[in-house]
């Protein structure tokens, strides 16, 4: 991902275990409207890596069947059968590239189970330790009995991206530093990081590399983003680790001053997210908003189910003509990102001008975790929201706005 | 001789699939869209269906929904490649429509055709 580091390795951290970010900081180069642009950016790249994943799968079950029929006429052993198997081996490759790919875009089903990330950061820092140069030191702290709920291996996988990233930046050794440990996360001390306030698992990751250039950081999550040599690698490793981030309600950010080092935090919410029970509430309203029929018929048939009330609506224009008119009343609107008329975010400040403190999801159509949202935004769903998802954000985001009243 | 209705409207899978499923003993037909494989079952009943999911026309959930509705016992297989523009991947939808397989394209070929082999026999 980033160019050489010289043999003579900054030590960019002060001391282990010191604070390696000033908590809270948000990294001063993202203003809320390049944030926003890289926001879309991932957008349309997580749109159109989902549509050449679906065409690559398709032709990919076209080869591999193919191949699997010519097995049947030609002998193994055979000059023909060992290159038949070979392409086989071809074929497969090319789905787990595939599946990286959908992991960034986010489209595929994950089974999700409690998993302790101190084991986790350790199995994955032994991995990432045996392919880095020999003379790198490693220093861990690793708070036990932290546990997020996901899918273990794909969390594994983006952790060990991160670290992976952070040792090919130090190819002639260096410092790596590896924290995990728990903090609060609030939108005071966290402002414009799209995550709901509550407390997080925060992995950090540090090199003491050459840094990433400031014009690079927008993009490195953006898949097939790479600086690497030809042959070095695609590019997807940190495109994964945004995906899998993003998916989990969490957030990857980067920080790095130039020939600095970075820093990655990967932050994961340990309060599980309530699935609220069925009947859990009465009476309270949410505005649905979304241009696509789709969204708000699953949107409303989740939330319906917890006892909420639901206005879906698909006009924004008109959504904003009966809020200043002073028509409308809801707890919590839930505003897609990108629609016809006026947009989610310019949606949601006006809403909020409209009606003071009602919290206001933001619902975008690909990965955003780790955004910076507008200042409007309670919080940010990933679309396309599983019923169970949206129920459990707008339960904490009902919860937030209670416990500020 | 067990009957296999494909529906995909992808040309290579459909005839990649009639194949690889003749090539097993079972007799084939295939369809390129939901509308077009209900119409081939009404005319003459498959053991099992094997549908994409994500097809123009009549698409797979809807399709699986009208077939189990013709309530003929018929086993259902729903693949897909995943999800486009942004929408899901609806594989867990389609099971819990009542599909009795539902795999991820592209698909190992023994798998599939152990897993129709074991629907059949039940």
């Amino acid at each position: 991902m980033r160019p050489p580091e010289p043999n003579d390795p900054m030590a960019p951290f002060a001391s282990p275990g010191g604070d390696i970010l000033p908590r809270g900081a948000v990294p001063p180069e993202q203003t809320s409207e390049t944030t926003l642009l890289a926001a879309e950016r991932m957008e349309a790249l997580g749109a159109l890596a989902g549509s050449i994943a679906h065409d690559f799968n398709n032709v990919l079950f076209g080869i591999g069947g193919y191949a699997e029929l010519l097995r049947l006429d030609v002998p193994a052993e055979s000059a023909a059968g060992r290159n038949l198997s070979q392409l086989t081996r071809a074929a497969d490759r090319a789905r787990d590239l595939v599946a990286q790919v959908q992991t960034f875009a986010r489209l595929g089903d994950v089974e999700r189970v409690d998993v302790p990330l101190d084991d986790l950061v350790a199995r994955t820092l032994d991995m990432a330790r045996s392919q880095a140069n020999a003379s790198t030191t490693v220093v861990s702290q690793i708070q036990p009995g932290l546990e997020v709920r996901a899918d273990p291996a794909l969390l594994a996988r983006a952790v060990l991206n991160v670290l992976t990233n952070a040792t090919q930046a130090m190819p002639h050794g260096g410092r790596l530093l590896v924290t995990l440990s728990a903090i609060d996360v609030d939108r005071r001390r966290h402002p414009g990081l799209a995550l709901l306030p509550g407390r997080y698992a925060e992995i950090v990751v540090a090199d003491s590399g050459l840094g990433i250039p400031p014009g690079m950081r927008p993009r490195i999550f953006e898949p097939f983003f790479t600086t690497r040599q030809v042959g070095g690698g695609l590019g997807l490793g940190l495109s994964v680790a945004h995906g899998v981030t993003a998916a989990l309600s969490g957030a990857i950010v980067v920080q790095s001053t130039p020939r600095d080092g970075c820093a990655f935090r990967i932050l994961l919410p340990l309060e599980p997210l309530p699935a609220p029970a069925p009947g859990t509430y009465s009476g309270q309203c949410v505005l649905l908003v979304d241009d696509d029929p789709t969204a708000l018929r699953s949107g409303r048939e989740g939330l319906e189910l917890l006892g909420l009330d639901v206005m879906a609506r698909n006009d924004s224009r008109a959504v904003l003509a009966e809020a200043l008119a002073g028509d409308l009343h809801f707890d919590v609107a839930i505003v897609d990102h990108a629609m016809p008329g006026i947009a989610g975010p310019e949606l949601a400040q006006r809403l909020l001008e409209a009606h003071d403190a009602v919290p206001i999801v933001l619902a975008s159509g690909l990965p955003t975790g780790g955004i910076l949202a507008p200042d409007a935004v309670t919080a940010v769903v990933t679309k396309p929201f599983l019923p169970h998802e949206v129920a459990a954000v707008v339960a904490r985001a009902l919860r937030c706005a209670g416990s500020q009243r | 001789m067990a009957r296999i209705l494909v529906i995909d409207d992808d040309e290579q899978v459909r005839d990649m699939l009639q194949q690889v499923y003749e090539r097993n003993g079972y007799t084939v037909e295939t369809a390129a869209d939901g509308a077009a494989g209900l119409h081939a079952f009404r005319c003459e009943p498959a053991d099992l269906v094997l549908t994409d999911l994500l097809m123009p026309g009549k698409e797979g959930l809807e399709t699986i929904h009208d077939l189990l509705a013709e309530k003929t016992g018929v086993k259902i297989i729903a693949i897909s490649g995943g999800g486009r523009l942004g929408h899901l991947c609806h594989l867990a939808t389609a099971e819990r429509l009542g599909a009795d397989r539902v795999f991820a394209k592209p698909i190992d070929i023994p798998r599939l055709l152990a897993a129709t082999a074991e629907l059949l026999a039940g």
